[in-house]
């Protein structure tokens, strides 16, 4: 009897000396708590393109942790008083950073959701993989297809442009994002996809399953002119504007065309690296531009000899709506006396900037650079002056370009 | 085993006990630790990816981190799509502060432009201007030598305003005297928040006039009701017009003045049960004939006078629709200076509903119009005719 009283007393006794220990062990920690230890939430953020190679951001400075502490302050009263619905962490996140950038005062400076940044990402690619359609969003929420890409899953099921899609997989889409219902009607090449189709002016709705496949955008037009002018339309600086380039200006030069229309209107850009390439087509040795970071940092493009189409006579059709890319190539054109450039006054994006993707998918983009053309001129802001100016009349007929028209003149007499 | 070893053992195991427990103390604060701050800044791990992103390769001069950081405060506020959920930095946060407690540094006159476009004093009772031999109707020709001519209303009061103590020289234009100076010391002013008369039409109705609900008002109400009533008025109008709130208090105070008892309004928060507040007996304009003017710019607190005093049937309301504003925000000052309103609570009526958002809807609607004061008028055909 004795002896188990004293087993209890001494069991008794550790669990108790157990408890004040663990107390004791958890009242320290928590009061030289390891503050330093937030840095661990913070990590690298992994850069897409172009492919070179970034530092690991600095361990964060606590300075920068304390004054945030303020937006935790602002939150937690939110959180506490806030009478009406609270948005989701994610969304708060998303308008914290949009709020942030805000304060950059650069319109370039971007961030682009998760959903929407896969599309781009993949167009920007020069191929994605689905069903070969250009789509837009009607004001009523319907999905219509806007171009079929010849050769594509989609022409090969019929389906035409004005065609709606009202369900993807069962799954209505009406009333979704456009980059939501596109993320739901690519998928790998290869899977299938059932579209419900609403088709104008027949009664009945249909179904269509379409095997997706890997489709290149075309991103190229080109047509022999009368006069024997080659014209060459570039829509965008994707992954493959050069291949395309190449192939489509092989084909023409074979017919040993006079001279060559390279149209750059409405085109809004892509990657700087697509830009110096597809100016290399038409450039001798030399500058394409130059890049300069705010530090001074500096560094030169250059184009090189031997490409078949660096002596063709040259014009660049420009307008307000051909930016970045396209005035890299138009500017180094222009400067280095190799063609003219006829239409309007383009855009005036003279800044690069580099795509972060963030770990959850979604995009920002940081304006890195200025870039000077191979006089040195920046055109940030400004655009380039065209040579002949050629502005478009208010309305025009369908199939009327007196811009075009100015160009073959100006090719065919010289002036 | 002998007595001796066992002691050993027993010492031993007391002691592996207590340093497991104490580790085991340790790793649980730890990981509730390492939870907490994952609770909180996981879903900010992007925000912070961001952040460096920008530090790293930024083009041009980066903010400074506060900067960024109110920013981003903008930019989560702005996701709750409620505009009175607002952030404001250290500066104006104290001019809004001195606006609702009715006092800052100032000589204690208003202004406004006449026909030629001078800037005409009107001091207020026993303020350093007035005591400084400012009259009413003198012109502000300079501040400290410099000329108003060119500037706005609120720049000339901003340049009035100061530390109290602090000293101003004002040049001044008493047609046929010539421009003369007076230097006038700063003295923490009571901006009034009312005005009243009895009107001119009619000398038995008092008028009312509160632009704003500081917390001075409800005494200056009283006050004024006091005096009105003292100079023979026997009915009232009670003019909210051009009143976008201020504080609640104040407005419940006020409505009090006017009211019997009864409910005056209902504050519904996120997480507390419904409030009620109630009126007192025996307001000393509980039983005067009454009549309250509104407008598109009355708002909030105003609109809790007036919504009460419908809803309870105590008079009629004439003018336009009200603003529509029945959310009420808490200023919370932050550590840094700045401030945050947050939209906290919704006001209901005595009815119990809350005030829609196209406003109060006046019992006779009469527009405002040039030259006259239409709905004034209606009052006081109201008070003449009974209808």
């Amino acid at each position: 009897m004795k002896t188990v009283l004293r087993v209890l007393l001494v069991l008794a006794l550790l669990f108790f000396t157990g408890l004040i220990a663990f107390a004791a062990g958890f009242g320290v920690s928590q009061l030289i708590g390891p503050r330093v230890e937030l840095s661990q939430v913070l990590t690298p953020a992994i850069p897409t393109s172009p492919p070179t190679t970034f530092p690991t951001p600095p361990p964060p400075a606590n300075t920068d942790e304390e004054t945030f502490q303020l937006f935790w302050e602002v939150w937690e009263i939110v959180q506490r008083e806030f009478y009406g619905e609270l948005p989701d962490m994610q969304t708060v996140t998303y308008g914290a950073i949009r709020g942030m950038l805000e304060t950059l005062d650069d319109e370039y400076t971007s961030f682009i959701e998760a959903d929407i940044a896969a599309v781009t990402r993949e167009d920007a690619s020069g191929s994605f993989q689905g069903i070969g359609a250009f789509v837009r969003m009607r004001d009523d929420g319907e999905l219509e297809l806007v171009s079929i890409i010849p050769n594509s899953p989609a022409e090969a099921a019929g389906l035409m442009s004005g065609d709606r899609v009202l369900q993807v997989d069962g799954h209505s889409i009406v009333g979704l994002g456009v980059y939501e219902a596109i993320a739901l009607i690519r998928g790998p090449a290869g899977s299938q996809v059932t579209l419900l189709i609403e088709r104008p002016g027949q009664p009945e709705l249909f179904e269509v399953t379409i095997t997706r496949a890997r489709i290149e955008i075309p991103l190229v037009e080109s047509e022999m002119l009368e006069g024997n002018v080659a014209y060459i339309r570039l829509t965008e600086f994707s992954a493959t504007a050069t291949a395309q380039m190449e192939s489509a200006l092989e084909e023409m030069m074979a017919q040993q065309p006079v001279g060559l229309i390279l149209d750059l209107r409405d085109n809004p850009g892509g990657w700087l690296d697509q830009a110096v390439s597809v100016a290399d087509l038409f450039l001798g040795e030399g500058i394409v531009l130059i890049e300069r970071g705010s530090d001074g940092s500096e560094q030169v493009f250059r184009s090189h000899d031997g490409q078949p189409y660096e002596s063709i006579p040259l014009v660049v059709l420009v307008n307000g709506g051909s930016a970045s890319a396209s005035e890299i190539v138009a500017g180094a054109i222009q400067a280095r006396g190799r063609g003219i450039l006829i239409g309007e006054q383009t855009f005036g994006k003279g800044s690069v900037q580099r795509p972060y993707t963030l770990s959850d998918g979604s995009e920002l983009r940081v304006t890195i650079a200025r870039w000077y053309t191979p006089n040195d001129v920046a055109i940030h802001g400004e655009g380039l002056a065209p040579d002949i100016e050629v502005v478009l009349p208010e309305t025009l007929e369908p199939g009327q370009d007196p811009q075009l028209e100015r160009a073959v003149q100006y090719l065919l007499s010289g002036e | 085993m002998s007595k001796t070893g066992e002691k050993i053992v027993l010492a031993l195991s007391v002691a592996l006990i207590v340093v497991s427990c104490l580790t085991g103390g340790v790793l649980t604060q730890r990981l509730l630790h390492y939870r907490q701050q994952a609770a909180a800044r996981g879903p900010m791990r992007i925000f912070w990816e961001a952040w460096y992103a920008l530090e790293e390769s930024f083009y041009g001069e980066l903010p400074s981190p506060q900067t960024r950081t109110y920013g981003a405060i903008r930019g989560a506020l702005a996701q709750l799509n409620d505009p009175y959920t607002i952030f404001l930095e250290p500066q104006p946060t104290t001019a809004e502060r001195d606006r609702l407690a009715g006092a800052y540094g100032g000589i204690g006159a208003d202004l406004w432009y006449d026909d030629s476009g001078a800037v005409v004093l009107s001091p207020y009772p026993d303020s350093p201007a007035a005591t400084a031999g400012v009259r009413p109707g003198d012109l502000l020709l300079e501040i400290d030598h410099q000329t108003v001519a060119g500037l706005t209303l609120n720049d000339i009061q901003t340049r009035l305003r100061g530390e109290v103590g602090s000293q101003v020289t004002l040049t001044l234009s008493r047609p046929p005297t010539p421009p003369f100076e007076l230097t006038i010391t700063r003295a923490e002013i009571r901006v009034p928040s009312l005005s009243y008369r009895l009107l001119e039409q009619n000398p038995s109705i008092g008028y009312l006039h509160i632009t704003s609900f500081t917390a001075h008002t409800a005494e200056e109400t009283e006050n004024a009701i006091a005096a009105l009533l003292d100079g023979g008025a026997t009915r009232l109008v009670l003019d909210l017009r051009d009143n976008g709130g201020g504080l609640i208090q104040p407005a419940r105070d006020v409505a009090d003045l006017f009211l019997d008892e009864g409910v005056l309004m209902f504050e519904v928060r996120r997480s507390s049960p419904e409030e009620v507040f109630y009126s007192r007996d025996g307001g000393p304009a509980a039983d005067l004939p009454l009549v309250v003017l509104v407008n598109h710019s009355t708002a909030s607190a105003s609109e809790i006078v007036a919504g009460a005093i419908q809803a309870r049937q105590r008079a009629l309301l004439i003018g336009e629709p009200t603003y529509g504003k029945g959310s009420v925000q808490l200023i919370f000052p932050l550590s840094d200076g700045s401030s945050l309103h947050v939209t906290s609570a919704l006001w209901l009526l005595p009815d119990h509903q809350p005030i829609a958002a196209d406003g109060l809807l006046p019992d006779i609607v009469v527009a405002a119009t040039e030259g006259q004061d239409a709905p004034l008028e209606r009052a006081i055909r109201y008070f003449e005719t009974g209808e």
